[in-house]
């Protein structure tokens, strides 16, 4: 098992080339049964990359383009008519898939965004009366484009919650990109990946990592984080309990990845950025970039 | 702490001024401590006097031995009203934004990180009335100072004077500190309720699109908006007009320009600014705005809201 | 500077009952020395404000306050008749007290009444200074203190937490006290004229003897004074403390010589053996001072009169301590005209059974000693008996007693002794004083109480000057020789009152035995109470300075400056803020000490940087350590953060570290 996902990650970085660290947050993030949110830029990979994670694991898998005009039944589906039977049936809509990519998620409307992250939340949609549910594993990854572009509709912060991590893939260094100028195309590659992960292996992991031990002295630590988060000054409002439990699950898949028994607060601080930049907002300067962001809860809470 | 250079160590002012204001969190010592007997202190004093002429008068050994246990009470409880302030941390805590005209709050946080509590702590703020608090052993207590906002802009928080007369109030122990701890004052929005302003190539009858939109909500009536939206029940049973909003409503941009506001002076134009601002987030709209110097674009949100406010409230400061 | 705002401040109820509970208890031994109806009036004042505390509706208004203000002023003025001295400014002070709790609105009332609450706990030291009473005001005082703490603190304090701040605030006072009380400097007071305080509470020896005089001290378990010899003590027999000596009788009541004109001192000639010691002397508001038969080095303030009686410039309103040395064996001189004349006077002719009497003696010899022995005679062989109860005589004391009524205390059988002594043509005199004294083996001093208060003779002989003679010797010796033994006689007498069975009378005995004990012990603590603290004033303190090398106000102010700087820093060090402990747990102390030997190197550990971080950290840049490193830190992130912990893995990490050289 070990193995598969050590051929996992090797896969992932031949196909997202000089992105090692958001590959690993992007696997840790699944494994924690976490949804991603990939904030970036058009056309630096972001859907290769959720095109990439589904493939090698196997996953049935669905892309849904966000846009002004989408309705939240272009979603989840709705009934139609059947002229044979002379009777409605429910016709299921992109969300019954195990992976969706959820792009550009921004340029939808309010409406149709949170009939997606109900899905998220849930695992289930309810349509017309009848509640559905979704495929087990389930994992959403949206992209969306920085709040600042024209035409968008920003996520609402009760919202963002809802995404474990939010992570940003950024330009490649000079190397990969002149690396993925002169390598195969990659809608070619991603048709060749294979499945290194089998579903059931999967779930087997995710179980794995709700059992990976949590001493005391780790808690105290992560709660001296959310307390600074609360009490600094520094951040507009703190972490909520959710957060502090997201973080938890975070560090742990990570712990997992990383071949460990035991969460050390290391583990904790490799995810405190994309676990908590898109959940905490600083009060004095406009910083968007997580790892800003959480500077001062790295640099300020003893780590012991 | 860094060491404090002797001048300004002996500087009088530093006793009711503090020193210079920095940015994280002022941790009480003996250089920031300063005490003095109070006056029911100097009362005290007149009293042990009193008693020792007495003592002296009869040659009472035991009223001498009164009197100078009560002296020692004293002494020692300078100690105590030192040790109550001593190694109290104190920082500011979340920065609030708000209008000019409303009160301003400061947090501050007074951290105990000692395993015995402090009690009867004071906080003032110049002459305004001095909060009282206890801060539990290895506790923090946060305390909110509120200041008028009058102007708009920044708002710094001025000298905090923390002090405790604990424990038997004839000593007075104060630190006067001094925070880096500023808040942002919003202009102060007009109170009545204005039209917005349109701009020449926005006409009422460009809006026939939306009609065919989903139903979203209600909203207040504003002068300006289109008869055919008004909710005519509710207002044939009494009610103030409101208006039906679509959800397609949301595409339809606002855009607010300086020179909607010809002939204000510029307090004013700010004032009306920040009204129309306030008032199109509420309404759900889509709104712009471009002062001089500055261009937010379009957006929606309360951080869409909050990045127009501040420009207003830092406008040509 | 800045004043704390004059907020209008109500204690809570619980504060506010501890206000008046505490001041209630401060002015309770008053009910011992002032008038009942200005306790009273305190008490109803202080019920008035609790019940109003009940029911605000209650509180007086204005005009009913000044009544009352008029009233209590009254009060004293009926009382005392004056509003200045002891009592009457004692009685002020409690009234003005109860009227302002009346009256208590704000925090500087309540500041007000918490101060003169502790002025009139220092009134009661101007009526006792008992060591029960100096702690019941400790005790109130710490009362006191906790009701200012309660005052600034708030309601968050809990009472225990207030009390035990209260106590503890005076036991770090205690200290200083000591310091201040031994180094203040003391002035010689009066400062301004006493007011004649009654002497009333004070008993002791008279200036006059009349039936009874003496014989209403018998029952006094007050201590007159106490002696602490340097070297052997006297015998019981040799015991006679000198007090004032009586020439003049008008046939009832004896009186004192007037003070001037008095002839010069003949100086006995002194031989044998001398006593040492040193007597404190309780205050009984009469000049005497009382020595042992008879002083002759004594200090150089006192003045000894022709009768050997030792004078104070004044009368003694304390406690006083003075050494002196005296002589058992002694010879005065020659008797001048004048005082023989004074020796022999007689108010009337006597009676003619008394002339028959003397008569029959002098037939017998013509030796005035032979004269003396046979009235001693007298006394022995004829019924005379001692008692403390003797029948009221009304005329003619003297013949009664001597052939009716033959009861009676020393005085009769002093008084009459000399009288008979004077019809003989023998000088004689009346000389009061103490007898006898307990041993305490505890303190090891001589205790004499009011009890051993005595009257004995003095008859002039021509070989030995002035002789003593105590004819309650020849009636009772065992007076002289035990003294009186009022716990034993109280004893009895509770023996012979309950029939009930032995058993509980020997149950009884062993109590006495006990209470015995237990007196001996509370005497001696009570005589180094008066001793230590309560004689030391500026002469002692002057002394005691001395002996320190304190010369002039400069060492003084450097002797209490350096105890005082010691006091703060002792209650500095005691309340120095306790941070919680860094580490109790083990394996981070351990990883603390391995921080602290890799800061030495330059290696320093941010706060925010893991401990694995830090490892690698140090790793790269102390290669040669890098397995120590890694092994400690392995060891200690197994310990902390690992599921279970090996027992060995703490004692091993300790090991490394210790190991560890960088």
């Amino acid at each position: 098992m070990r193995n598969a996902l050590n051929r996992l990650f090797h896969t992932a970085n031949t196909v997202i080339l000089g992105k090692p660290r958001q590959i690993r947050l992007a696997i840790c993030c699944l494994l924690a049964r976490g949804h991603l949110l990939i904030e970036d830029v058009p056309g630096v990979g972001k859907t290769t990359l959720a095109h990439t994670l589904a493939n090698l694991l196997g996953l049935k898998y669905q892309r849904i383009q966000f846009t002004s005009d989408l309705l939240p039944a272009d979603i989840v589906g709705s009934s139609i008519f059947d002229g044979n039977n002379h009777a409605f049936h429910f016709q299921p809509g992109p969300i019954f898939h195990q992976m969706i990519l959820a792009d550009e998620i921004n340029r939808s409307t309010p409406k149709a965004q949170s009939a997606l992250l109900e899905a998220m939340e849930e695992h289930q949609v309810t349509v017309e009366g009848e509640t559905r549910s979704l495929p087990e594993p389930f994992f959403v990854i949206a992209t969306q484009n920085p709040v600042c572009q024209i035409g968008t509709f920003p996520l609402p912060e009760s919202q963002l919650d809802r995404f474990l991590m939010r992570i940003s893939l950024g330009y490649p260094d000079s190397r990969s990109e002149r690396a993925l100028l002169k390598g195969e195309d990659r809608s070619v590659l991603l048709e060749k990946l294979p499945v290194c992960l089998q579903t059931d292996e999967l779930v087997a992991i995710q179980d794995q990592v709700r059992s990976i031990h949590v001493s005391d002295a780790l808690l105290d630590y992560l709660q001296a984080l959310i307390r600074f988060g609360r009490e600094s000054g520094h951040y507009e409002c703190g972490l909520s309990p959710r957060a502090g439990l997201a973080l938890l699950n975070a560090a742990r898949a990570w712990t997992f990845i990383e071949g460990r028994e035991a969460v050390l607060p290391e583990d904790v601080q490799a995810v405190l950025a994309p676990v908590c930049g898109h959940r905490l907002r600083p009060v004095s300067s406009g910083a968007t970039n997580a790892d800003v962001i959480v500077a001062p809860m790295l640099e300020q809470v003893a780590a012991v | 702490m860094t060491a404090l250079p002797l001048r300004e160590r002996l500087d009088l002012r530093r006793f009711l001024r503090g020193e210079k204001a920095i940015d994280g969190p002022v941790m009480l010592s003996h250089r920031r401590i300063f005490i003095l007997p109070s006056r029911s202190g100097l009362a005290l004093a007149l009293l042990l006097l009193i008693q020792w002429l007495t003592a002296i008068n009869y040659g009472n050994n035991l009223a001498f031995i009164l009197t100078f246990l009560l002296a020692a009470a004293a002494m020692s409880s300078l100690f105590y009203s030192y040790r109550n302030l001593s190694g109290l941390s104190v920082g500011a805590g979340k920065m609030s934004p708000v209008f000019a005209g409303d009160l301003a709050s400061f947090e501050l946080r007074l951290t105990n990180s000692a395993a015995l509590p402090r009690y009867g702590i004071e906080l003032r703020l110049k002459d305004a009335e001095a909060l009282r608090m206890d801060i539990p052993p290895e506790g923090t207590v946060s305390a909110i100072l509120r200041v008028p906002a009058e102007k708009r802009g920044w708002l710094e928080l001025d000298t905090v004077t923390i002090s405790t007369a604990f424990p038997l109030g004839i000593f007075y122990a104060w630190s006067p500190i001094n925070l880096k701890y500023k808040v942002l004052v919003y202009p102060r929005p007009t109170q009545e309720r204005l039209p917005f302003p349109r701009s020449e190539d926005d006409h009422v009858g460009a809006r026939p699109r939306n009609a065919s939109d989903d139903f979203h909500g209600f909203r207040a009536y504003q002068p300006g908006d289109p008869f055919k939206h008004i909710h005519w029940k509710s207002l044939a049973k009494g009610r103030d007009p409101v208006i039906k909003q679509y959800a397609g409503d949301e595409t339809e941009v606002l855009h607010l320009n300086w020179t909607d506001t010809k002939g204000l002076d510029t307090e004013a134009r700010l004032s009306r600014f920040c009204r129309w601002v306030l008032d199109a987030e509420q309404a759900g709209m889509r709104y712009a705005l471009s002062l001089p110097g500055t261009t937010i674009a379009e957006g929606h949100g309360a951080s869409h809201c909050r990045k127009c406010l501040e420009s207003l409230a830092l406008f040509d400061l | 500077m800045k004043k704390p705002a004059a907020t209008s401040f109500v204690p809570d109820r619980t504060q506010e009952n501890l206000l008046l509970f505490s001041v209630f208890f401060v002015a309770a031994p008053h009910l011992l020395n002032l008038g009942w109806a200005i306790v009273l009036y305190f008490s109803l004042m202080a019920a008035w404000r609790f019940a109003s505390g009940y029911r605000p509706a209650l509180l007086p208004g204005r005009l009913l306050l000044f009544l009352l203000t008029l009233s209590g002023a009254a009060l004293v003025y009926v009382d005392y008749h004056r509003f200045y001295g002891r009592e009457a400014g004692s009685s002020l002070f409690l009234v003005g007290l109860g009227l302002k709790l009346m009256e208590m609105r704000n925090r500087r009332d309540v500041y007000l009444v918490v101060y003169l609450a502790f002025f009139v706990a220092l009134t009661q030291y101007l009526f006792s200074q008992s060591i029960a009473l100096a702690v019941y005001t400790l005790a109130a005082v710490a009362l006191l203190i906790s009701v200012l703490i309660g005052l600034n603190a708030g309601p968050v304090l809990s009472l225990k937490t207030q009390f035990r701040m209260a106590a503890s605030l005076v036991a770090q006072a205690m200290p200083i006290m000591v310091v201040l009380f031994i180094f203040f400097p003391r002035i010689a007071g009066p400062l301004w004229k006493l007011p004649d305080d009654p002497s009333s509470a004070k008993t002791g020896l008279s200036d006059i003897i009349e039936p009874g005089s003496v014989s209403r001290l018998a029952l006094s378990r007050e201590p007159a004074f106490r002696a602490d010899f340097e070297g052997p003590l006297p015998l019981p027999a040799e015991r006679y403390w000198r007090g004032p000596v009586f020439w003049h009788t008008d046939g009832r009541r004896w009186t004192l010589p007037p003070e001037q004109g008095r002839n010069t001192v003949q100086a006995p000639a002194f031989s044998g053996p001398a006593y040492r010691y040193t007597i404190t002397l309780e205050p009984h508001q009469k000049r005497w001072v009382f020595a042992l038969d008879l002083p002759k080095v004594f200090p150089e303030n006192l003045a000894q009169t022709p009768e050997y009686l030792l004078l104070t410039p004044q009368n003694v309103g304390e406690r006083r301590q003075y050494t002196i040395s005296s002589y058992p064996n002694y010879r005065t001189g020659e008797l001048s005209p004048a005082e023989r004349e004074q020796g022999l006077q007689l108010p009337d002719r006597p009676s003619a059974r008394m002339l028959r009497l003397v008569e029959r003696w002098r037939q017998s010899s013509s030796d005035p000693k032979d004269i003396v022995n046979k009235a001693l005679l007298h006394f022995r062989e004829e019924p005379f008996v001692y008692t403390l109860n003797p029948p009221v005589i009304r005329d003619k004391p003297v013949d009664t007693f001597l052939f009716e009524t033959r009861k009676g205390f020393c005085e009769h059988y002093a008084t009459a002794f000399v009288y008979l002594m004077r019809v003989a043509g023998i000088p004689a005199r009346v000389v009061t004083g103490y007898q006898g004294g307990q041993w305490n083996p505890v303190g090891k001093f001589l205790e004499v109480r009011q009890a051993d208060a005595h009257a004995w003779a003095e008859v002039w002989l021509s070989e030995q000057g002035w002789t003593r003679v105590d004819p309650t010797a020849a009636v009772a010796p065992h007076r002289i020789e035990q003294g009186i033994d009022l716990d034993r006689q109280m004893a009895d007498h509770e023996v012979s009152f309950s029939p009930v069975g032995r058993a509980l009378a020997d149950a009884a005995f062993d109590l006495h035995d006990w209470y015995d004990q237990a007196r001996l012990i509370w005497a001696s603590v009570d005589h180094a109470w008066n001793q230590r603290v309560l004689s030391y004033n500026p002469e002692n303190q002057k002394r005691f300075w001395e002996a320190l090398g304190i010369v002039d106000w400069r060492g003084l102010i450097t002797w209490l400056t350096a105890l005082l700087i010691l006091c703060g820093v002792l209650v500095g060090l005691w309340l120095r803020p306790r941070r919680k402990p860094k580490a109790a747990d083990p394996a981070m102390a351990a990883y603390n000490r391995f921080l602290k030997k890799m800061a030495k190197n330059g290696l320093v550990k941010q706060t925010g940087e893991g401990p694995r971080d830090f490892a690698l950290r140090a790793a790269s840049e102390r290669p040669e350590a890098k397995e120590a490193i890694g092994a400690i830190t392995t060891l200690f992130l197994r310990i902390r953060y690992g599921r279970q912990a090996d027992p060995r893995d703490i004692d091993q990490l300790r090991r490394r570290v210790r190991a560890l050289r960088v």
